[in-house]
């Protein structure tokens, strides 16, 4: 077994320090109440023979982050800026070359 | 034969047919019933009555021969639908031919493991013992589950009569879908899966992406413990099979929490490395989740029975709010309910007359954990800390509500926050020695769109945001007056000197601020030998999978849904589960295991 210790080591006082100013960042649609998905972050299943490069040509506009294939033709999208899932199906509906998009939600151990 | 029945043994004092008209103890004890096979009785045949005599006096009943058994003369025979076995017995009362007829008795073997702990697993056998936190970790929380315990003897899952018949489950994979299981822990080690030099360490990790599925937080270890601890082995605990196949898949972090990306990911990989029971004590509220469901129905096409959770929020999962997965309802899917120790409905599992399926033992559950919780730490948040401005004003401490906080602005929830400032709040911590390091935050916000509420850790110490971690970072959010809980893996910035903080940022804009009111710090040291006694529907869906397991490697044929049915309709009925679930049954091992129905999917021919 490791050693462990945690505790407060010391406190340090107050400095004065100049930082960059955030910039304002685009809107965000928030998850409503009851609704366990995680902002920003979609799967994105395309159609048979449909190349990944068909995520970042339809969703592109939101700002990818990230695209990550899971198998089965499916991606894991995060973008910089969530436009709600009814914009990106929206999105879906009218590029026949995706066959779905729902949001990446979160689960939880039940303890 | 694709089935094997439970041992049928032979009653060796036998009750001679000469004997029969007189009143028999036996047979008022039929009539109680479970004690003999339905259908069938036992003839012994007179010494030289030929195959053919013997066949005529079977079909001259309406009866059957089932085998001929040895050179005993006796003869195991099978009734004519509906005919009792008294009947029956009585029908050859006056055959000259027959020396004796009797029922085919069952013998159920009773065993007990030798595991030092087991006597705490009320789960395996309730005997109304008191279940102590003795080997409750420190990190979580004592025992809290006190109604029930101690309870009612024989409320358990019915198993020592199963292991009379089986033990030993490793011919069923079971895939713990879970936050990864400690594949190295003294009571698990032995009954891992062997993915070969593929996959040396049992099975994947979803979340990082790589093969090691270790468990960081104890809930996966916890599980697989429970499903297959090795039992027998003079150690620890014993997991409802002794002997198992418990492969690894890590799709929850070390904070407990997944996505359906991960989540998927790990479904997949148990179906296409032969699992035949993935075991996910997790889940989640609200939306119907496509790809999950499309998941779980590729599971049912390999043939993979999946047992989930019901949840732990007190609720009814048929109300205005389902809880997936248990609500999705695929027939290869077993949702399952917490019970107390005396089988009460647990007081936080949530039910549902149509979603939630059977009830298992899921309170002051013993098994085992991955590693040693060192007690937490939580700071008093009026002493310590360091801050900076931009612009005068910034982090301060402040009582809102009465607790002690740091707050921005200081007269937090009074006034706002500067425009065009950066507010920085940090403290310098130590932490040492562990593989997890955790951080829990209580606060509230009210932050303008576009402005920002940062939280950063930094190994080396000092200001966090000049060069550190960032851990989150959120705008446009309203929580004021409510608390918020966050929980945080900062183990990348363990270390003798690190430092955590938080920071307001605004640009042209304003918002009443935000106020940290709980601060804690809990850590992980992984080890081998480690236990822990928690709660939760989590602890009651391994307890059924293991179950499931048993009855797979015993029937290999058995269908996912064969099993599925065995569990559900061979339960014990409980009225705390009436109306609260599909069967209003609690799962008990030894009646799913001698629960015998014809397998699906089989077909005859005729030639």
């Amino acid at each position: 077994m490791r050693r462990s210790n945690l505790g407060v080591l010391l406190s340090m006082t107050c400095l004065a320090c100049a930082g960059p100013t955030a910039t304002a960042a685009p809107p965000q649609e928030a998850p409503a109440v009851n609704d366990n998905r995680i902002p920003g972050e979609y799967l994105v299943t395309l159609q048979p023979g449909a190349d990944q490069a068909v995520v970042s040509e339809v969703y592109g506009r939101f700002g990818i982050s990230s695209v990550k294939a899971l198998g089965g033709n499916i991606f894991v999208v995060v973008l910089t800026r969530d436009p709600g899932p009814k914009a990106m199906d929206e999105a879906r509906a009218g590029d026949a070359r995706i066959q779905a998009v729902q949001p990446n939600y979160s689960y939880r151990a039940f303890k | 034969m694709n089935i094997r029945p439970i041992l049928l043994g032979v009653l060796l004092l036998i009750v001679p047919a000469s004997s029969l008209a007189a009143p028999l103890p036996s047979l008022s004890a039929l009539a109680s019933g479970g004690q003999h096979v339905p259908g069938e009785v036992l003839v012994r045949f007179a010494e030289g009555t030929t195959a053919r005599a013997r066949s005529a006096a079977l079909s001259s009943r309406g009866h059957s021969l089932v085998a001929t058994l040895g050179s005993s003369g006796w003869t195991q025979v099978r009734l004519r639908a509906g005919q009792s076995v008294e009947a029956a017995m009585a029908a050859y009362r006056n055959d000259a031919a027959v020396l004796q007829v009797q029922p085919n008795f069952l013998y159920q073997a009773t065993t007990a493991p030798n595991d030092p702990h087991y006597g705490q697993q009320w789960g395996l056998k309730n005997t109304g013992q008191t279940i102590t936190d003795a080997l409750t970790q420190p990190g979580g929380t004592a025992l809290f589950y006190t109604t029930a315990n101690p309870g009612t003897a024989g409320d358990d899952l019915n198993l020592e009569k199963a292991w009379g018949h089986i033990t030993d489950c490793s011919g069923a994979v079971v895939a713990v879908v879970d936050s990864g299981v400690n594949y190295t822990h003294q009571d698990l080690a032995a009954n891992m899966w062997n993915g070969g030099a593929q996959y040396p360490k049992h099975g994947y990790n979803f979340v990082d992406g790589n093969d090691d599925p270790m468990d960081l937080n104890g809930h996966g270890t916890h599980v697989a413990g429970t499903i297959g601890a090795v039992g027998n082995n003079a150690t620890g605990v014993s997991g409802v099979c002794w002997r198992a196949t418990i492969m690894a898949v890590r799709v929850l972090d070390s904070g407990g929490t997944g996505s359906t990306a991960q989540i998927i990911q790990g479904i997949t990989f148990a179906v296409e490395h032969g699992a035949k029971v993935i075991n996910m004590s997790l889940g989640g509220g609200g939306s119907f989740d496509p790809a999950y469901s499309n998941a779980i129905t590729a599971a049912q096409s390999a043939d993979v029975l999946v047992v989930v959770a019901a949840g732990n929020d007190g609720k009814d999962n048929d109300g205005t709010t389902a809880t997936y997965p248990c609500n999705f309802t695929q027939p290869n899917l077993l949702c399952v309910a917490a019970l107390d120790q005396s089988f009460g409905l647990a007081s936080f599992s949530n039910f549902g007359a149509t979603s939630v399926d059977v009830g298992a033992p899921g309170t002051n559950i013993l098994s085992t954990w991955t590693g040693t919780e060192v007690p937490p730490f939580h700071d008093s948040l009026n002493s310590g800390w360091s801050g900076s401005t931009t612009t005068g004003g910034g982090w301060d401490y402040g009582m809102p509500g009465g607790n002690a906080c740091i707050v921005d602005p200081s007269g937090y929830p009074s006034g706002g926050y500067n425009q065009n400032t950066d507010d920085r709040a940090y403290k310098t911590f130590s932490a040492s020695g562990l593989d997890v390091l955790t951080l829990d935050v209580l606060f509230a916000a009210d932050i303008a769109d576009g402005d920002h509420l940062s939280a950063a850790c930094s190994a080396s110490g000092g200001d966090p945001f000049a060069g550190g971690v960032l851990l989150g970072r959120v705008t446009n959010v309203a929580t004021y007056p409510n608390l918020t809980s966050l929980s945080i893996d900062i183990t990348p910035c363990e270390s003798s000197t690190m430092s955590i903080g938080f920071q307001i940022t605004s640009g042209n804009s304003s918002a009443r601020g935000a106020a940290v009111c709980g601060l804690g710090l809990k850590g992980l040291a992984v080890d081998q030998a480690s236990y822990n006694t928690i709660d939760g529907t989590s602890m009651a869906t391994p307890a059924t999978s293991g179950v499931a397991a048993m009855i797979r490697a015993y029937n290999p044929r058995y269908t996912a849904v064969d099993t599925l049915t065995a569990i559900e309709l061979a339960g014990r009925p409980l009225t705390a589960l009436t109306g609260k679930t599909t069967t209003g049954n609690a799962v008990d091992a030894m009646s799913s295991l001698a629960y015998i129905h014809p397998p699906t999917g089989v077909t005859v021919s005729v030639q």
